[in-house]
C-alpha cells in the first residue's frame, strides 16, 4: 500500500524525516500504517534515511540531523547505460521541492512538474510534457490537522479525471480511500483496519459497497512489516509482496504469486549515510529491468529529542 | 558522534492500489474512463505496474479498429501514448511486439513517437530493423505531411539512441543533415553520441563512399572526432579522410574549400593522435607540398613531426633539403622562410639521426643567423 504521492516527497516526507532523529515505528514502517503518510505517490528516497549528530546527555536534547536531499536520479537500463535523468529543485532552504524536470539521456526535454504549497504542504502539482503543455494537474486539501483528505485529479485541459478521498480516526491513522471517478461517482473504496496500532488488513471494495478484494499484514517481532498478502473477492490468495531488511533498512521486496513464483523483485542499495542510492526493479513476468540511482545534497537541520 | 539512522519510510510496490486500479479499470466501460484510470496510475508513480499496462494496450490494440467516435478515438490516442510511455519506463521489453503493433495501426504521429520511443526504452531489439527502416524513408523525402514525417522522425531518432545499437547510427547522422525542421535535426546531433561510443565504423563507409557529399564527408569526420572513439580509431579514420581528401578532384571553389577543410581536420587529428599507419606520411606529404594554404602545409609538418618515425623524419628531412636548395639558388619566398621556420624544430622534435644532413647543411647555406641557430638547436636534440 503506498500513501505516498511524489509531489510530497521532499517537502512532507523530509520533515518527517527531520523530525525523527531515532526510528519510531511508524517511521519504520509507514507503508503499513496510512496514518503517518499525508498523501499517495510513493516516497522519495530521499527521505529514507538521517544521520543524527552531537547526542546531548539528558532526557532532552538537540540534535543535528543530515536530511538527503535528492539532486538527480538516473533512470539506467540494464547494461548500465543511461536512458533518462530527472532534477530537482528547492526552495532556497533545500526543503520544499520547486520543480522536477525530466529529460532523455541526450538532453531532450521529456517533463516538467511543478509543485506548489501551502504552509507547507503540496497544494498543486501542474504536470508539463516536453513542450510546456500542460497534461495535468492535481490538488491537494487538508484537514486541520493537516492530514490530506481529497485529492483532485483535473486533465491539461481542465476536465475532471478523478477525486481521491481520504479519512481519518481520532489518532490520525487512515481509515478509508474512496476513488470517485470524473463525474463524482465512487468507483472504489478501501477501507482499513487496525490492531495494537499497526495496519493489519485492507478491504477492497467496488462503488456498490461489494467486496472485490482484501489484503492482511504481517509483521516481524520487532514489528517492521514482513509480509502482505492480496486476496481475490472469494478470499482466494492471488499474490505475497515481501519485504526484507537489514537492520531498519529494506534490503529487497518481491511480490510472488500463490505458488510461491516470483513475478517481480526490488534490490535497494544504501551509502553511508544511510540515504537509497540505487534501486533496481526487476520484472521476471515483462522480462524487465530497470534501474534507478539517487544522487544527494545533504541539509543539516536542528531537532530537539525527548528521551 | 555522529549516529546514522535509515527511516525505511517507503515501498515500492503497488500493493492494494493495483488491485484497486486494476479493478476500476476493468470495470470501466469506455476509453475515455480508462485513460482517466491510466492517469491515476500514472501519477502514482507505482513499480512493478507493467502487467497492468501490458493488458490495457493488448486491449486497447483489439478494440482500437472498432472505435466509432471522435472522443473514443481521441482517448485512444492519449491510452496509446500514456501505455507506450508507462510501459518504456517500467521497460517492459515483454510488450515490444503490442507497441509495434501500436507503430503499424495508429495513425496519429504523436502516438507512432511514442510507440517508437518506447521500443527503444524497452529494448525491442526483434522490432530494431523496422524502426532503422522507419528512419531511413524519412531521410530520403520529406514525407507529403512535413509536420507528420518529423514527429515521427523524432520518435525514431529517440528510439535509436536508446537502443544504443550501432545499426542505428547512421540513419540518425543523416537525419541530422536531413530536410527536417531545427528541433529534429538538433535532437539527431544530441543523440548521436548516445548511440555508440565508436563510430568509427559507419563513419568510414560515409568517407569511403563516392555517393555522399564532400561537407558530409567532412560532417562524418567532425562526428567522428567529436565521439568518445578511442584515440587510434580517431587516427585511422583521419587518415581515411586525408586520403580521400586528395583523391578526390574538383574545379568548384566551394568543393575545394570543403575537401581542404576535410584534410586539415584531417591532419589536426594525426597531429594529436599519432598514426603508425604508413600511408600517413605520403598523405602529409602531399599536404606539405599541394596544401591550399600555409595552415595545411604547416599543420603537416605538425602531423609529421608528433608521428616521429624514421619515415616521418626523412619526409621532414627531404623538405629542408628542399628548402635548402631553393635558398642556394635563390629562389626562396616569403612561404618558404616560414615553413624552414617550422621544419626545422620539427625534425629536432624527432631526434632521428636522418635528420643530421639536412640540418648540417642549414649552417653553409644562406640563411639568416636565427634559422642557423634553430637548426643548432635540433642537432643537439638528436642523440
Amino acid at each position: 500500500m503506498k500513501f505516498y504521492v511524489a509531489p510530497i516527497v521532499s517537502a512532507i516526507l523530509f520533515a518527517s524525516c527531520a523530525s525523527t532523529g531515532s526510528i519510531p515505528q511508524k517511521e519504520a514502517a509507514p507503508a503499513v500504517s496510512p496514518a503517518t503518510a499525508v498523501s499517495t505517490a510513493p516516497a522519495s528516497p530521499a527521505a529514507n534515511s538521517a544521520a543524527v549528530a552531537e547526542p546531548a546527555k539528558k532526557q532532552s536534547r538537540v540534535i543535528t540531523i543530515k536530511v538527503p536531499v535528492e539532486k538527480k536520479s538516473l533512470v539506467k537500463f540494464a547494461d548500465g547505460s543511461l536512458d533518462e535523468y530527472t532534477l530537482s529543485d528547492y526552495d532556497g532552504a533545500n526543503v520544499l521541492l520547486l520543480t522536477q524536470t525530466r529529460y532523455s539521456a541526450s538532453g531532450a526535454l521529456l517533463e516538467r512538474t511543478d509543485f506548489s504549497y501551502t504552509d507547507g504542504k503540496v497544494t498543486t502539482k501542474t504536470v508539463k510534457d516536453g513542450d510546456g503543455k500542460v497534461t495535468s494537474q492535481r490538488l491537494y486539501t487538508y484537514n486541520p490537522q493537516g492530514l490530506l483528505i481529497k485529492e483532485f485529479a483535473q486533465d491539461g485541459a481542465g476536465k475532471p479525471i478523478s477525486t481521491f478521498e481520504y479519512a481519518y480516526d481520532a489518532k490520525g491513522d487512515r481509515t478509508s480511500w474512496i476513488v470517485k471517478d470524473s463525474k463524482g461517482v465512487e468507483v472504489a473504496q478501501t477501507v482499513y483496519t487496525y490492531k495494537d496500532g499497526r495496519l493489519q488488513g485492507a478491504e477492497l471494495r467496488d462503488g456498490t459497497g461489494k467486496k472485490t478484494g482484501s489484503g492482511l499484514y504481517e509483521y516481524t517481532a520487532d514489528g517492521k512489516i514482513r509480509a502482505q498478502k492480496y486476496y481475490n473477492a472469494l478470499d482466494s490468495l492471488i499474490r505475497i509482496e515481501s519485504t526484507y531488511w537489514d537492520g531498519d533498512r529494506v534490503q529487497r521486496e518481491e511480490r510472488t504469486t500463490a505458488g510461491g513464483q516470483v513475478q517481480q523483485r526490488i534490490d535497494y542499495t544504501y551509502g553511508s549515510s544511510g540515504e537509497l542510492t540505487q534501486k533496481v526493479i526487476e520484472d521476471f513476468v515483462g522480462k524487465s529491468k530497470k534501474i534507478i540511482q539517487y544522487e544527494y545534497v545533504f541539509r543539516d537541520e536542528q531537532k530537539t529529542v525527548e528521551e | 558522534m555522529v549516529l546514522f539512522g535509515a527511516v525505511a519510510s517507503f515501498f515500492a510496490f503497488a500493493s492494494e492500489e493495483l488491485d484497486i486500479y486494476t479493478n476500476i479499470y476493468r470495470n470501466a466501460m469506455t476509453w475515455n474512463e480508462r485513460l482517466n484510470i491510466l492517469r491515476d496510475v500514472s501519477s502514482s508513480n507505482l513499480d512493478g505496474v507493467g502487467q497492468l499496462y501490458a493488458e490495457a494496450l493488448s486491449q486497447l490494440i483489439l478494440e482500437q479498429p472498432n472505435l466509432q467516435t471522435t472522443a473514443e478515438k481521441t482517448a485512444a490516442d492519449e491510452s496509446a501514448r500514456l501505455l507506450a510511455n508507462l510501459l518504456g519506463d517500467a521497460k517492459y521489453t515483454g510488450a515490444a511486439g503490442d507497441l509495434w503493433k501500436v507503430v503499424q495501426n495508429f495513425s496519429n504521429p504523436l502516438v507512432k513517437a511514442d510507440a517508437l520511443i518506447a521500443l527503444g526504452r524497452v529494448r525491442g531489439t526483434d522490432y530494431l530493423e523496422q524502426v532503422v527502416k522507419i528512419l531511413t524513408d524519412l531521410n530520403l523525402s520529406p514525407t507529403s505531411d512535413p509536420e507528420s514525417g518529423q514527429k515521427i522522425a523524432y520518435g525514431a531518432i529517440l528510439a535509436l539512441e536508446k537502443y544504443k545499437d550501432p545499426s542505428g547510427y547512421l540513419p540518425v547522422f543523416f537525419a541530422s543533415t536531413g530536410w527536417y525542421n531545427r528541433r529534429v535535426k538538433d535532437q539527431a546531433v544530441a543523440s548521436l553520441p548516445y548511440i555508440i561510443d565508436d563510430p568509427s565504423e559507419p563513419l568510414s563507409s560515409i568517407l569511403k563512399s563516392s555517393g555522399y557529399s564532400y561537407d558530409t564527408k567532412l560532417l562524418a569526420l567532425q562526428k567522428e572526432e567529436e565521439s568518445k572513439a578511442p584515440p587510434s580509431s580517431k587516427a585511422t579514420v583521419a587518415v581515411l579522410a586525408l586520403s580521400e581528401g586528395w583523391k578526390a578532384a574538383t574545379n568548384d571553389v566551394k568543393q575545394r574549400m570543403q575537401l581542404a577543410n576535410m584534410r586539415k581536420l584531417s591532419i589536426d587529428m594525426i597531429k594529436r593522435y599519432g598514426s603508425a599507419d604508413p600511408a600517413a606520411i605520403p598523405l602529409l606529404g602531399q599536404s606539405y607540398t599541394m596544401g591550399i594554404d600555409s595552415e595545411e602545409r604547416l599543420s603537416s609538418v605538425a602531423a609529421l613531426a608528433a608521428i616521429g618515425s624514421d619515415a616521418a623524419a626523412r619526409t621532414l628531412a627531404n623538405f629542408l633539403l628542399d628548402l635548402n636548395k631553393k635558398r642556394q639558388d635563390g629562389n626562396i619566398t616569403a612561404e618558404d622562410e616560414r615553413m624552414v621556420r617550422a621544419v626545422i624544430p620539427a625534425l629536432g622534435s624527432t631526434a632521428k639521426p636522418i635528420a643530421r644532413t639536412a640540418l648540417r647543411m642549414v649552417e653553409n647555406v644562406d640563411w639568416t643567423n636565427a634559422v642557423k641557430v634553430l637548426a643548432a638547436e635540433a642537432l643537439k636534440k638528436i642523440p
